[in-house]
């Protein structure tokens, strides 16, 4: 079973805003846990912060400086 | 558990666990309590803390620096932010008189356990008045320590260590490492796997980011990572560079940088500060007051000349200490 890491919809408040993960706290491949710190997001020079949504093991589907849009989905957690 | 961190980040997971722990540990500076200062070293620590602990004060550095100095004096260590060195002026009598000379004319009586957070440096045109490293200014007062990490775990190590310090430490972060959103995307080598738990680095050693056999460069701050690039185009031509981070001006480990020039016979300093009086002198006299034999070629300087820093982007970036002009003069050592 796997749970995907989807940029929420609530994350930044303007629809029409991009943004570009930062930096992924850990490697692909890495373990996490539900609820830990796993990427920042950057928004207008602004640093917002994205959570694991599940426990295993994470595999990263966008890298950084790409841009992504709320909904869109940048990971999996296996 | 470790995770990959930025600077930023990692400096306040250090203050945070020393926070949570110590009852003495308070934070001034512009912009702390509810925005956590321009580096984000204190973010969410006013609804954490409160208003007694994380106090943002006017724009008045002068004030709030010898506020602390004070209440450091009094029995507390407060943490200051000062957001940028290029204001350092304005509050330079606390510093050069009171934070670094108390101790010793007390007779060690009174201690001054205060820590000073100060971005420096330029690189994203921010004009001569918001872009100097200013360093050598701090590091040449007697009484206070000057650290200077370039990587996420140095940042967190080196905090602690500032945090549990008797005395004064002036702790340096250069802007364009911390990692943070308005400047842009995170150098990669700046970012480290940093562990959960709280550990010390100490102060006065180097750190050899890279090991090399033909040729020294010695960086601190955003320098080590323009060496590190240098390094690697180096590396596509024969020549192996040893990149070594200063990490701590005051201590300086003399001793580590000539054991790397004994090594390698050549040297080349960067340093984003000024050229002349400053640091990049320092590295060279560590050298040669000891030994210049061990040089096969004379050391050169790769450095901001002694001019203002211009605004436009072009101009600015043929100053800096970039990796070409490192680069270029790695190969002249070889030639």
């Amino acid at each position: 079973m796997s749970t995907p890491v989807v940029i929420p919809a609530d994350l930044w408040d303007e629809d029409d805003k991009t943004g570009s993960i930062v930096l992924w706290l850990y490697a692909d491949g890495a373990s996490v846990k539900q609820g830990d710190l796993i990427a920042e997001v950057l928004v207008e020079k602004v640093t917002l912060e994205l959570e694991s949504p599940a426990t295993g093991t994470l595999r990263i589907q966008v890298e950084p400086e790409v841009v992504v849009n709320k909904g869109d989905t940048v990971a999996v957690i296996e | 558990m470790s995770r990959i961190l930025t600077m930023s980040r990692a400096g306040r997971e250090a203050l945070d666990w020393e926070m949570e722990r110590r009852d003495d540990i308070f934070c001034l500076g512009e912009d702390i309590y509810k925005f956590g200062g321009i580096f984000g070293t204190m973010d969410g620590f006013g609804a954490k803390y409160g208003p007694e602990r994380v106090i943002s004060t006017p724009i008045s550095e002068t004030g709030f620096i010898g506020m602390a100095a004070g209440a450091a004096m009094a029995g507390m260590h407060p943490v200051i932010d000062l957001a940028y060195i290029d204001f350092i002026g304005v509050c330079y009598n606390v510093l050069l008189n009171t934070a670094s000379k108390t101790h010793y004319m007390s007779g060690g009586a009174v201690k001054v356990p205060m820590t000073l957070l100060i971005g420096t440096g330029g690189g994203y045109n921010n004009a001569a008045q918001h872009s100097q490293c200013l360093h050598a200014t701090v590091a040449h007062i007697p009484g206070a320590k000057v650290v200077y990490p370039s990587n996420a775990h140095d940042a967190k190590g080196m905090l602690h260590t500032a945090l549990r310090d008797e005395n004064f430490v002036i702790f340096l972060t250069h802007k364009g490492t911390a990692g943070v959103g308005w400047m842009g995307t995170p150098i990669k080598t700046t970012l480290s796997e940093v562990p959960d738990e709280p550990y010390t680095v100490p102060f006065g050693q180097v750190k050899v980011y890279r090991e090399g056999s033909d040729v020294t460069i010695t960086g601190l701050g955003m320098s080590v990572h323009e060496s590190l690039k240098a390094a690697d185009e180096l590396a596509k031509e024969g020549i192996s560079a040893e990149v070594v981070d200063l990490r701590s001006l005051v201590p300086l480990d003399r001793d580590g940088i000539f054991a790397s020039v004994a090594k390698t016979g050549r040297l080349v300093v960067t340093d984003e500060d000024y050229l002349s009086y400053g640091v990049s002198g320092e590295v060279i006299a560590s050298v040669v007051e000891r030994d210049p034999t061990i040089l096969k070629k004379p050391p050169i300087r790769v450095t901001t000349p002694d001019i203002p820093i211009p605004f436009a982007r072009p101009m600015e970036q043929s100053i800096l200490p970039l990796a070409g002009r490192i680069a270029d003069a790695a190969r002249k050592q070889m030639a």
